[in-house]
């Protein structure tokens, strides 16, 4: 490890560095521990194979990490593990294709992919406009913090049902209280989720061990729920050793293609304030080693576009090949700023390493294998938190809501997208328009971003008389 | 926007300054200059078109020569849009290295064409009018040593703007976003290409 390396001289790898091999090997795989937990969590909760997530989300990596650095001959030290922005629209079209089961069949994960394809081409889209427009500013405009804060309120907090569902076995709100047999299944998710509460607190700055909570919760609560007789050990021993990952491709011609290509391309609007806080952080960490060293700076925070970009390229390398749409991760991004090492070739091992990943049969049987109790327990907790990182989003902007205009949009957005996913079946708001492209009618969480969009430009172009007054003074 | 850098003459520095000083010459090497009138002594007035793809701007303007130091350095003001300072350096090889340092105010329509277009722009413009100036040294030299006519034609609009053309090109592959779209673009295709042949 980085941090037990002799301090002779300021240790540490730049982004263009390359460690040697051994130390790039121990470096890769634990980049693959941290991003592993929550990558296969959200492959989980979209009911996708996990171990095609594991390699096509390590080989996206690779791919957005090669492209960087020949576009730029630097590299952006990023892991793109898959984002938890998209399960509540992708859960949408699994409720929507009836699957019951824990992983869809290839047939519903093509129709969903498609949905990633729009989100990587809208990423690329925005990154171009961003170059283009000169910076940020005309983003902010169009998006500002009140419309993509909110909106992330409104995926994490969308999904509060569901994962109450998970964490109570339940599946439905419709239930007979009396004929509830589940007290061992809510006692797994509580305990997932007391260990989960307890472990982030408490090993928190704890080092390496104190970024893995989840993981550790996850294994607290499988062990828990083996003698609770929940753990399914049947379905181990199925698989070979060595095995291709299940790889599906994107289809366009099914009925619900276009309800998916705008509820879940547009949730790429959440992920973009996200990855661009991640750049503006690792860049920060970047250069504050290369002054250490004396050498010269990476100043990575210019290239907001074109890390959208990448991040739009590592969607399209998922869509085509039956994954989860990616995001940067803030749990890499830890793990580098601890380990002092943001050494691309490194990101690029672990990226080999999970591509690897996907051929182990057994791995993936044993984290199929977790209870949807466990899963629930740590949901509870990691869906809450999507939603307090828009509330983040919107404090750390000083989003003032105070003003009317700001107050009026995030009101409207969190009440169509949460009271609509929550509300409706696979929430798709009762709305027969357009039935042609929403044949199963409006997804709420996309239907309030957009309403939220276009309540923000109205006031762009018919300015409030208080911003009037203001600006002409 | 601030202009630096620096060129090397061919030529001894008594006879670049000659040749710099010399308002037919500097109005030739200049791309659009349509005309540079002597005033009085060190004030010229000019007219200028520059045109950039579908947007043109006509400048016309007073040039004003001072802190004139014959043969070192001379400082260039056009009124309104920005100063220059000139150095001429004799270099032992017989060779002259002119310096240039200076500040420019673009404004109008002009300046809605973007900053960066306007950069390689004006580096277009630079790199051609000492391309011009190289040959009109050349020619001065040439003339010098055989006592005959200066034989000496400027280029044309035609050949600076294939010129600035071929600039901007290059410039463009050096942008990180467009390098990243020659990347993506074949990788993408090749990815789609592989997922329909698994597909069938």
């Amino acid at each position: 490890m980085a941090t037990a390396a002799p301090k002779a001289k300021v240790m540490g790898y730049l982004p263009n560095d390359t460690p040697p091999f051994g130390q790039m090997l121990l470096l890769g795989l634990q980049h693959v521990l941290t991003m592993f937990p929550a990558t296969v969590l959200a492959a989980i909760l979209m009911k996708f194979p996990v171990s095609t997530v594991l390699t096509i989300t390590g080989l996206g990596t690779v791919v957005a990490l090669v492209g960087a650095k020949l576009a730029m001959g630097k590299y952006i030290p990023l892991y793109y593990g898959s984002s938890f922005s998209y399960i509540a629209a992708v859960s949408a079209v699994m409720a929507a294709k009836g699957v019951t089961g824990a992983v869809a069949p290839p047939e519903v994960i093509s129709v969903a992919t498609a949905g990633f394809i729009a989100t990587g081409v809208i990423n690329i889209v925005v990154g171009i406009i961003i170059r283009a427009s000169g910076g940020k500013e005309a983003v902010d405009k169009v998006l500002p913090p009140v419309v993509t804060g909110s909106v992330a309120v409104t995926i994490g907090i969308g999904l509060g049902a569901a994962a109450l569902q998970m964490a109570t076995g339940t599946f439905s709100s419709v239930f007979d209280i009396n004929a509830l047999t589940n007290l061992k299944w809510i006692t797994a998710s509580t305990i997932t989720l007391l260990a989960a509460f307890i472990l982030s607190v408490y090993l928190q700055g704890k080092g390496f061990i104190g970024m893995l909570p989840i993981l550790l919760a996850a294994i607290v609560g499988y062990v828990v729920s083996i003698p609770l007789g929940l753990v399914d050990f049947s379905t181990f021993g199925k698989e070979a050793l060595l095995r291709a990952p299940q790889i599906s491709f994107p289809v366009f011609n099914d009925p619900l293609t276009l309800t998916v290509l705008v509820g879940v391309g547009i949730m790429a609007i959440a992920t973009i304030p996200e990855s661009t806080a991640h750049l503006y952080q690792i860049s920060l960490y970047v250069d504050h080693l290369a002054e250490e060293q004396g050498k010269e700076k990476y100043n990575l925070s210019r290239y907001i576009g074109l890390n959208l970009m990448l991040d739009g390229l590592n969607d399209l390398v998922n869509g085509l090949f039956g994954s989860t749409a990616g995001t940067n991760y803030g749990e890499n991004n830890s793990l580098m700023v601890i380990t002092r090492n943001y050494s691309g070739p490194s990101l690029i091992t672990a990226g080999i390493i999970s591509i690897l990943l996907g051929f182990i049969g057994p791995l993936a049987e044993a984290v199929q294998s977790i209870p949807t109790a466990v899963s629930g327990g740590l949901a509870i907790y990691l869906f809450g938190v999507i939603g307090m990182q828009g509330v983040a989003l919107m404090m750390a902007e000083k989003v003032n809501l105070y003003d009317p205009k700001q107050l009026a949009i995030g009101a409207t957005v969190l009440v169509i997208g949460i009271g609509g996913n929550i509300g409706f079946s696979g929430g798709f708001l009762p709305i027969p328009l357009f039935t042609g492209v929403f044949p199963y009618g409006w997804p709420a969480i996309a239907t309030g971003a957009v309403v939220g969009i276009l309540m923000n430009l109205l006031t762009l172009f018919w300015k409030p008389p208080m911003e009037r007054a203001a600006a002409t003074k | 926007m601030k202009l630096e850098g620096e060129h090397v003459f061919n030529g001894p520095r008594e006879d670049v300054w000659e040749m710099f000083y010399d308002p037919a010459i500097l109005a030739s090497a200049v791309p659009g200059m349509d005309k540079l009138d002597v005033v009085a002594e060190n004030v010229y007035e000019g007219v200028m078109n520059v045109r950039i793809g579908p947007v043109s701007g006509k400048f016309q303007g007073k040039l004003t020569l001072t802190d004139v130091v014959e043969p070192e350095n001379l400082t260039l003001t056009v009124d309104g849009k920005g100063v220059g300072k000139v150095n001429f350096t004799q270099n032992p090889d017989g060779t002259t290295t002119l310096k240039y340092d200076g500040d420019m105010n673009i404004g109008g329509a002009l300046a809605s064409v973007g900053q960066r277009m306007i950069d390689s722009v004006a580096k277009s413009m630079i790199r051609s009018a000492f391309e011009t100036l190289d040959k009109a040294l050349e020619a001065r030299l040439a003339a010098k040593k055989t006592g005959t006519e200066v034989n000496f034609t400027p280029p044309t609009q035609t050949e600076f703007a294939a010129g600035v053309a071929k600039d901007m090109v290059g410039g463009f592959t050096k942008v990180p976003e467009l390098r990243l779209i020659l990347y993506i673009l074949p990788v993408v295709t090749i990815l789609v290409i592989l997922a329909l042949v698994l597909g069938k």
